[in-house]
């Protein structure tokens, strides 16, 4: 027999699962788990607050593909952690979060720390699970890292009272480990009606969402544009799916798309949804987006399939095998005409020309793109720097773009780039933030310093919350309330109190040359830039309604 | 509401769900969240003790096939069935003549929640 506490046999599991590093932040009800982590291979990474602890693992896991692992204790280590796993939630990310809690007896007695977290967690988590025994976590782990990681991936909460981490338990073997399941295709009867319908369409466009890098099916799913000579339009979470130069390439769609983009849309007589979910900043006013359109959808989460849009051809099942299955299907063809359509649209909307330098933040972003090149990770924060980047980023792979899309939270990105540089040591890390957001978990700057991981944190500072800002602008008069920030505010001088190398753009003005020594030496380096406090997103899809009536720079700051 | 009007109004949801602590949890707060109401509810352990039957009597509205879906992914259910009416219900009522000192009735006939149809 094998006799182990609660809290080595927790610990033994996850190194059981593959799992070589997990970070977290240990307290009074998850020390029984920290002393049996001390004594295991697996490396620990101190965050500096249980939510950076949770994007920290989100960060490692949108690399890695699989579930990784943070920890917290009882009350508010709990409940800090809590939104990093409602982000891994909208954005299907695996994740496994064991929390620590007070001991079995006081449950339900207000004691020191308690909190309900598994209460809390149930509307926000795939699953969750209140360990009861010791022996139930033979069980329990290696269902959470399944769960996880099965079809729509997502996180899993495992809260573990100390007396249950402290008991001893007797069993005789171990049991395997917990893995994702193998994908299946969508019934073949529905793959035959759609790939039809692709055939026989003359306007389709292929919409490509987050699930298709879930899936690790985007060379599918550029293969199927590729044969069917499709447009194709990305949502925020997959860009980087096609490279951002390809040629079928319309970039993304939405709020913050290119106004050909959703113009196109509005003409296409076939959608064909790949791992997307009909998100409102996708569509814009549901009734009128792509009103002409049939819809072919493919989802996982037969849940997805008519939640927004009813398809006409809904495929249940998982991207990678279907895709294979349509393209098994499919001849190749050429659509000039609809091609032609759009290149009009194009020249009618032009994209804008982005040039070297920081005239404009959009342009200092792909300038900073093109420095790093397509092996490099970005992540972003939340904001106008964020959809100014993903505009703006030279897009070439998929895994490449880290980015807080369905929760939309300020405070994701540099914890998110601690996690990547984790998990990929070798690529270049590059976060793009600002001043707002930075500020809400600017304590992992302390982590990132302590690892010396190679960060280079791009600070776009406007001394505002920008985004919110433009929306006072542009849709509540002009009343800007509550989103100025302090411009006194001395990020240089606060990371450098962190230990990072600073360049500081606003004070040396554009430096080509300090700019690529920053971005090509190793280790952690904060680049701050000053942006002008009146810049703006455009277009601008008003929120609430239709995707055609963007606001455009020429119009609103004419 | 007079029990026929009621009836008319609603349908029934019969799931095969884990039998543990939490399924209900997760099961009701997916309806919670949408403040959908639940009519009736009645739980009962199946001969196989590790898994129970659930019936949700609720209202008839649009958005019930989506939720219907977000139950099945739910990792505890199982199965998710609807019918029309079920006599699970029939002759259950919860009856207080006064809410303060009134007594309730609660009578019922015996009802196995493991017929026929299983897993």
């Amino acid at each position: 027999m094998i006799t182990r506490t609660g809290a080595a046999l927790t610990i033994e599991l996850i190194e059981r699962q593959g799992v070589t590093q997990l970070a977290g932040v240990p307290g009074g009800a998850n020390l029984p788990l920290y002393d049996a982590l001390s004594r295991s291979r697996i490396r620990h990474v101190l965050a500096r607050h249980e939510q950076g602890a949770g994007f920290i693992a989100q960060g490692m896991a949108r690399v890695s593909g699989r579930p990784e692992v943070c920890f917290a204790t009882s009350g508010p280590g709990a409940t800090n952690v809590l939104t990093a796993l409602a982000d891994a939630r909208l954005d299907s990310i695996p994740l496994v979060c064991i929390t620590g809690q007070v001991a079995t007896a006081l449950i339900g007695t207000d004691a020191f720390q308690e909190v309900d977290i598994y209460g809390m967690s149930l509307p926000v988590c795939k699953h969750n699970f209140l360990v009861r025994s010791a022996d139930e976590l033979l069980e329990v782990i290696p269902a959470a890292f399944h769960i996880a990681a099965s079809g729509r991936p997502g996180p899993v909460l495992v809260d573990i009272p100390k007396d249950i981490q402290q008991a001893v338990t007797r069993f005789a073997q171990w049991p395997e480990p917990g893995l994702a399941e193998p994908p299946h295709a969508a019934p073949v009867s529905r793959i035959d009606a759609a790939a039809r319908a692709i055939a026989a369409s003359r306007r389709p466009v292929l919409y490509l969402g987050g699930g298709v890098v879930h899936a690790g099916g985007a060379h599918l799913a550029r293969a199927l544009a590729e044969r069917c000579d499709l447009p194709t339009v990305l949502t925020l979470m997959a860009l980087g799916v096609l490279p951002h130069d390809h040629r079928l390439s319309l970039g993304m769609l939405g709020m913050h798309g290119a106004e050909a983009t959703n113009h196109a849309l509005r003409r296409a007589d076939l959608l064909i949804a790949v791992g997307a979910r009909f998100d409102d900043r996708a569509t814009g006013k549901v009734a009128e987006f792509c009103p002409a359109a049939r819809v072919v959808h493919l989802d996982i989460d037969a849940s997805e399939l008519h939640k927004i849009r009813r398809a006409d051809f809904p495929l249940p099942g998982d991207v990678t095998p279907t895709l294979a299955a349509l393209l098994e299907r499919l001849a190749p063809m050429k659509r000039p005409a609809w091609r032609d359509e759009i290149r009009v649209l194009q020249l009618s909307h032009p994209a804008p020309v982005r040039s070297r330098g920081m005239a404009r933040p959009e342009d200092f972003i792909r300038t900073v793109g093109d420095v790093v090149g397509g092996e490099a990770i970005v992540t972003t924060d939340v904001g106008q720097h964020q959809m100014w980047a993903a505009q703006a980023w030279p897009f070439r792979r998929p895994r490449q773009w880290l980015t807080s899309g369905g929760l939309g939270t300020m405070g994701f990105g540099l914890p998110a780039a601690i996690g990547a540089a984790l998990a990929a040591p070798s690529r270049k890390v590059v976060c793009i933030s600002g001043d707002g957001s930075l500020l809400m978990n600017i304590q992992e700057l302390a982590t990132a310093a302590e690892l010396d991981l190679d960060i280079k944190l791009v600070l776009l500072n406007n001394h505002a919350m920008g985004l919110v800002r433009q929306q006072q602008d542009l849709f509540y008069d002009g009343n800007r309330f509550a989103s100025d920030l302090d411009p006194a505010t001395d990020f240089c001088t606060i990371a450098r109190g962190f230990g990072w190398d600073v360049l500081d753009l606003a004070r040396r003005g554009f430096d080509p040359r300090a700019l690529d020594d920053a971005l090509s030496s190793r280790g952690p380096r904060f680049i701050h830039v000053p942006v002008d406090g009146d810049a703006r997103v455009y277009p601008m899809v008003p929120p609430g309604g239709a995707n055609h009536d963007m606001l455009t720079e020429t119009a609103c700051e004419a | 509401m007079k029990p026929e009007s009621r009836e008319r109004d609603t349908t029934v949801l019969e799931l095969v769900v884990n039998n543990h602590a939490g399924t209900l949890s997760h099961v009701c707060g997916l309806f919670a969240r949408r403040a959908f109401n639940l009519d009736a509810i009645v739980c009962l352990p199946m001969g196989d003790e590790r898994y129970s039957r659930i019936w949700l009597r609720v209202r008839e509205i649009d958005r019930l096939d989506l939720l219907e879906n977000q139950l099945r992914r739910l990792h505890d259910v199982h199965a998710v069935d609807r019918s029309g009416r079920h006599d699970v219900f029939d002759g259950i009522d919860a009856k207080r003549e006064d809410p303060v000192n009134g007594d309730t009735t609660i009578s019922r006939m015996v009802f196995d929640a493991d017929p026929a149809s299983t897993l």
